[in-house]
């Protein structure tokens, strides 16, 4: 029986991308339980709302977090527009598919570098984040911003993308996708991060589906569960399975995410083959009325816009239910039981984006 | 013992191990994409080091990290003094437990888990030390550096008879360089789940000491590789570079394994590998 | 635009496990749990998932009375209960992992817990706070504690501090303390 000692990991770490704290309880290397503490990137955001015009907000909920910022405001736009019953014109629904696909696949990059640095391997880093950077110009050059977009708005979004450049895009993601291929390989065949990540970090099916795992953590123990499934924004008229991998470790989650960005690939493809002509904004009067609870799928996982007006230019309430707070049940499960070694890879494994659990 | 050899080491060392750093992090830098820093990169950082502030966590930190330096000095000495391959061993065997001790004085519970890892490392190495003195032992006859040289100059031809041997000390050249996959205990990066491991609690001048006392040993065990091409200098330079840029791709393309992991091969290779191949000399020679 | 429906049956604190319960039994997973403040009434919005359908119970309590915790049947809801504490106050009987308050360390115990008139007054002078530009974020004459508040939840660096101290005439402000020096104090009281 071995002294226990506390060892502190975060807020500061250099492993973690986003301040979360957890007092890691080890005996001998071996994690015995993990003690979070939440709370130091709160920002206040969802109380701007009742100070806030609900069309203005659009630019604080892309805020929330600089990931997953363009899939934020959609939801909340979503929501709004839940609540007023407004139409949004098809085409712009496709480009919000455009660029929320585009969020995904420099999201998964990011996270594809940050946990080949927690096992030690530079390079796939450098690597992994240099092909982040040409989706990273995609999305500057059709929305003016490489992390907060600010084209999506109440009743529409606020730039087009011409079907010449969409096509022009697509046939450039061909290339990321070879570039994407080659990176994966890596992390799938190579026997010093299967060596880390194989085994490591498993959580079963009954697991995730009692702690209320969302994204790919989700879809990595079995359970079928993508949102973009029931249709919103102008999923229901674009193809697409979601991806499934048993096995629940954290090798199965780096398999769904390298598979879902050439999911978000095909997607993009599929936009630019059957985007319509029309309008890209309604103009949008009144306030919003009643109450929504706007789901979306975050490249995390399943992430829940609750917005409550009461008729006038403020809301009353938006609270945002983000797939990292979900995240944190199974974390604390997985991290009992396992070497200190494994606590980056596992923490990373779920994807952390503190910013959003804590607005 | 040849006392020009010992004042040239002991000035020169830290020159030429600052180098080959330099050299290291930029052809890293190539491999990865970027380009790297200037080639000196590694003499501004030790001389910003002894530039800030004198940050001792008590009097013991610093006295232990002086021992190590000073004792891996004095195993460079005795090696090229063409002294005792075997007093060079456990000196740097004892060098290490001064840093372990470095590290477990700090109140760090990340530094006293990288200190426990750092003993791990050294008893992954040590067999391999003792086994390749013993196996130069077996071919030359005398644990002496310089006999050994002298008796490479005369034709023994130590890489041939000594395969397995030189295989074994190239594997525990990357623990020892704190490379990936067995960079552990600390990591030129501090990218790890202990920060920066062993050094996380060592700051200001005295972590500048610790840096010195790398670039030392460094030299020290190239040193030790270079012994096995006694009698053709040119062979030794060609193939020092080459194990060298050996070694910085590896560390490029591997992530870093788990401590069971690196003390199981380690003991393998050396058992295996370099244990068979002084078993066979001892029968056969 | 494709829209969910979305039903909300409203729930007595007292039938809440029952519901949750058969839920579960339903096979529905469990979304969230919301906290959110009208007036002076507070609304729990426990949300689920079934077959991809979107069923929501609402709990309504006036802040004061102890809600049964649900993480005995779904025990994800641990975390969204603790926050709910440490964020509003209400408390939860029977937390599967109950972190006592230490979850989210705040300077001001239950931040988003408002005074129900002073949401009103929040609501209604809009106008006044939408006429300042965006610059000044924080309307000086009108609603003091509103200051304090948005000043509380927008400065994240260790300015929260001395904003909480330099309000004057509000009860409740306790500076950081940790949980074990909270106890030392007791003790020694």
């Amino acid at each position: 029986m071995g002294k226990r000692i506390v060892v502190p990991f975060g807020p500061q770490h250099p492993v973690l991308p986003e301040p979360i704290h957890l007092d890691l309880v080890l005996e001998d290397e071996r994690v015995i339980e993990a003690i979070p503490s939440i709370g130091y990137i709160h920002r206040g955001l969802e109380s701007l709302v009742t100070k806030r015009d609900y069309k203005n907000y659009v630019f604080v909920a892309e805020r929330i977090c600089g990931i997953c910022s363009f899939i934020h405001s959609s939801g909340y736009c979503q929501g709004i527009e839940a609540v007023m019953e407004i139409d949004v014109p098809l085409r712009a629904q496709y480009l919000r598919v455009f660029w929320s696909e585009l969020s995904r696949m420099h999201s998964h990059l990011l996270w594809l570098g940050c946990y080949a640095d927690s096992f030690g391997f530079e390079n796939l880093f450098m690597n992994a984040w240099r092909i982040r950077e040409s989706v990273l110009d995609i999305m500057e050059e059709t929305s003016g911003g490489r992390v907060i977009q600010g084209s999506c708005k109440v009743g529409g979004v606020r730039r087009d993308v011409s079907n010449t450049r969409l096509r022009e895009i697509v046939r450039s993601l061909e290339t990321i996708e070879t570039q994407i291929t080659e990176l994966t390989e890596v992390f799938l065949n190579d026997s010093t991060v299967m060596h880390r990540t194989k085994g490591v970090g498993v959580l079963s099916e009954s697991d995730a589906w009692k702690l209320g795992a969302a994204g790919p953590t989700l879809r990595g123990s079995g359970i079928k569960s993508d949102i973009r499934t029931t249709g919103y924004g102008a999923y229901e008229f674009l193809k697409m399975k979601p991806v499934v991998h048993h096995g629940g470790d954290c090798y199965a989650r780096c398999m769904v995410r390298a598979d879902e960005l050439h999911s978000s690939i095909d997607l993009i493809r599929q936009v630019s083959d059957q985007i319509p002509d029309t309008e890209i904004e309604v103009k949008v009067t009144g306030g919003p009325n009643g109450e929504y609870f706007s789901r979306v799928e975050q490249p995390r996982g399943e992430a829940v816009h609750y917005v409550k007006g009461d008729g006038s230019k403020n809301l009353v309430r938006h609270r945002v239910r983000t797939p990292t707070c979900a995240n944190i049940p199974p974390l604390l499960t997985m991290l009992a039981g396992c070497d200190l070694s494994d606590v980056p890879v596992i923490v990373l494994s779920i994807d952390p984006c503190i910013s959003c659990t804590e607005r | 013992m040849n006392l020009i050899w010992i004042i040239l080491f002991l000035v020169l060392a830290p020159f030429v191990g600052g180098l080959i750093s330099g050299i290291d992090r930029i052809v890293t830098a190539r491999m990865q994409g970027r380009v790297g820093p200037p080639i000196l990169q590694p003499f501004y950082d030790i001389g910003k080091l002894f530039q800030k502030e004198k940050l001792r966590i008590n009097g013991m930190q610093n006295f232990c990290i002086l021992s190590y330096l000073v004792l891996i000095i004095v195993a460079g000495a005795i090696f090229f003094g063409g002294g005792d391959l075997l007093l060079v061993g456990f000196s740097l065997m004892l060098a290490h437990v001064f840093l372990v001790l470095a590290g477990e004085t700090a109140n760090s519970p990340y530094s006293h888990i990288g200190a426990q890892r750092e003993l791990l490392q050294v008893m992954a190495v040590e067999p391999m030390l003792i086994l390749y003195a013993v196996a130069f032992y077996i071919v030359a006859g005398s644990f002496t550096v310089a006999t050994i040289i002298e008796h490479g100059a005369l034709g023994i031809s130590y890489i041939w008879l000594l395969p397995g041997v030189f295989f074994g000390l190239i594997y525990i050249f990357t623990i020892k360089l704190r490379k990936s996959p067995f960079d552990l205990s600390t990591s030129h990066h501090g990218h790890q789940e202990l920060v920066k491991g062993l050094t996380t609690e060592i700051s200001g001048p005295t972590f500048g000491l610790y840096e010195i006392a790398h670039l030392y040993e460094v030299v020290i065990l190239l040193g030790m590789i270079g012994i096995f091409f006694a009698g053709a200098p040119l062979l030794c330079i060609c193939a020092l570079v080459l194990l060298y840029l050996l070694e910085v791709f590896v560390d490029c393309s591997t992530a870093r394994v788990k401590w069971q992991l690196m003390v199981k091969s380690s003991w393998l290779v050396i058992g295996l590998v370099a244990f068979v191949n002084i078993l066979a000399l001892s029968l056969f020679w | 635009m494709m829209k969910e429906t979305q039903q909300t049956r409203v729930v007595l604190a007292a039938d809440l496990l029952y519901e949750v319960k058969r839920l579960s039994d339903r096979g529905a997973r469990m979304i969230q749990l919301g906290c959110t403040q009208d007036g002076e009434v507070f609304e729990l919005n426990y949300s689920f998932d079934i077959d991809g359908g979107f069923e929501n119970i609402r709990v309504c309590t006036n802040g004061n009375e102890v809600i049964p915790s649900v993480s005995n049947i779904y025990l994800c809801s641990f975390i969204y209960e603790n926050e709910i504490h440490d964020l509003y106050g209400i408390t939860f009987e029977g937390i599967a992992v109950d972190y006592k308050g230490t979850l989210i360390k705040t300077a001001k115990l239950h931040p988003f817990r408002m005074d129900p008139t002073e949401m009103k007054k929040t609501v209604k002078g809009k106008g006044k706070l939408q006429a300042k530009t965006l610059k000044e974020e924080v309307p000086s004459e009108s609603v003091p504690e509103q200051t304090a508040d948005q000043e509380i939840q927008t400065d994240a660096t260790g300015e929260v501090f001395k904003a909480v101290e330099s309000i004057e005439g509000r009860g409740n402000i306790e500076t950081v303390e940790k949980e074990e020096d909270r106890e030392d104090k007791k003790e020694a009281e």
